[in-house]
């Protein structure tokens, strides 16, 4: 049978020197650091420490400094780093990445401080931002941007427009292709092209240099744009008000359309008039607009007189010498010309 | 490397009178690679003689050239040219 104790401030209830469990209601006051005690009443936090404090202990927990991480829990303190310090990877000016990790580093990724040049695919930039490849280099894929543009040059976010750069007489833009210059847009705005323009996605062509429109127009209503352009030869059909020539040909026609208009010229040559009279029918290589015309005609080979040109219909013109009479006659050789509106 | 040279008729435009215009075009090939092109063009009117017409213009003359189409051709020439005469 136990039987309580007082020794100064320590009761025990039974007996710990043979027990040796000492129970809370068997201790009071406090056990000072001279006596091998920690001075200290208070119930410790998770993760305090009793720290010598030149006098006694004081009880605190760690607090954690840059880049290092301290989570305390019941009986135990965590320590981990959060980022920063190790030694770099690779050689001076190689900027670092995480590599699995650890630092990692590139001769082909470099930062050149003393000339404040970026570099990639180089371990020696020569301009501000230098990249360097055997291959494409820069992928711009608007994708996931609706349809804003993919590119801005001098272009204030803020204001939302576009300024003048301050190197503005420098400020050519360049497109190179197989190493000759393809296409630059100079300081003053303008573009120039060192080949062909083609337009409708038709095929530029390959002699020369000029612009390409679809063989096929592609008409427009817009009164400001140029939509075709086409030149060619004409083999107009040539046909007599009454009767019919016994040989008649046109030669060296030639008709070149601009947008809607087209001009055309050839030469009538009848060998043999037979029983040809009156007008000489000639038609066009476009229908024209309407009815409403004039060119100019003049025999040149055996006579020599000056025609007028008046409109047939809007699919041909018809000639005659200036006095209303026919011009047709064996020899004749009639040089015409005119332009008209297409339909 | 081969060249070849092709004519065909790319276009015939039947208009509101009758008339059939119709473009000629050649092509020059280089292995398959067009390297050149060039247009001749013609015009025809309603009734008009076909002969060294390409047949698939003739065709379509042929059916678009009906005897009304024809006759209101003519007659708007004749009146055209009466127009004329009587200025």
């Amino acid at each position: 049978m136990s039987k309580a104790r007082t020794l100064g401030n320590f009761v025990s209830a039974g007996n710990p020197l043979s027990d040796g469990t000492i129970a809370a209601s068997e201790l009071t006051g406090t056990l000072p650091v001279a006596n091998g005690g920690t001075g200290l009443t208070t119930t410790p936090a998770n993760g305090a420490l009793d720290i010598g404090n030149g006098t006694g202990f004081t009880r605190t927990t760690l607090t954690a400094g840059s880049n290092i991480t301290i989570t305390n829990s019941a009986g135990g303190i965590s320590i981990a780093a959060s980022g920063g310090g190790g030694t770099p990877a690779g050689s001076t000016t190689q900027i670092q990445y995480n590599n699995a990790g650890a630092f990692g580093a590139s001769s082909n990724f470099v930062w050149d401080n003393t000339n404040t040049r970026l570099g990639i695919g180089t371990s020696s930039p020569q301009r501000t931002f230098c990249i360097q490849n055997g291959g494409p280099v820069v992928e711009i894929d608007p994708a996931g941007i609706g349809s804003a543009d993919p590119i801005y040059f001098n272009y204030n976010r803020t204001t939302s427009t576009y300024t003048t750069p301050q190197y503005y007489a420098l400020a050519h833009i360049w497109c190179y292709t197989g190493g000759n210059e393809g296409m630059r847009l100079n300081s003053s705005g303008n573009v120039q092209l060192q080949k062909n323009l083609s337009v409708g996605a038709a095929t530029p062509t390959t002699s020369g240099t000029g612009i390409t429109f679809p063989a096929t127009q592609s008409a427009s209503s817009d009164a400001n744009t140029l939509d075709d352009y086409e030149e060619g030869t004409w083999s107009p059909t040539i046909t007599a008000q009454s009767g019919t020539f016994t040989t008649v040909s046109f030669n060296s026609g030639v008709y070149t359309k601009i947008g809607n208009i087209v001009t055309c010229s050839g030469t009538v040559e009848i060998t043999t008039a037979g029983s040809a009279s009156g007008s000489i029918n000639v038609t066009f290589p476009f229908s024209a607009s309407a009815a409403h015309y004039s060119g100019s005609a003049s025999e040149f080979n055996a006579v020599g007189f000056v025609c007028f040109v008046f409109p047939g219909s809007t699919s041909a013109m018809s000639i005659k010498k200036y006095d209303n009479t026919t011009a047709i006659g064996s020899g004749h050789k009639i040089a015409v010309s005119i332009t008209f509106r297409v339909a | 490397m081969s060249i070849t040279k092709t004519t065909i008729i790319d276009q015939i435009t039947v208009v509101e009178n009758g008339s059939v215009f119709y473009r000629e075009v050649t092509r020059i090939l280089e292995d398959g690679n067009q390297i050149s092109q060039t247009f001749n063009r013609s015009g025809l009117v309603p009734a008009q003689d076909l002969t060294g017409v390409p047949a698939n213009v003739v065709a379509i003359c042929n059916t678009a050239w009906t005897a009304e189409v024809i006759a209101a051709y003519q007659a708007a020439q004749a009146a055209a040219e009466a127009a004329r005469n009587s200025a």
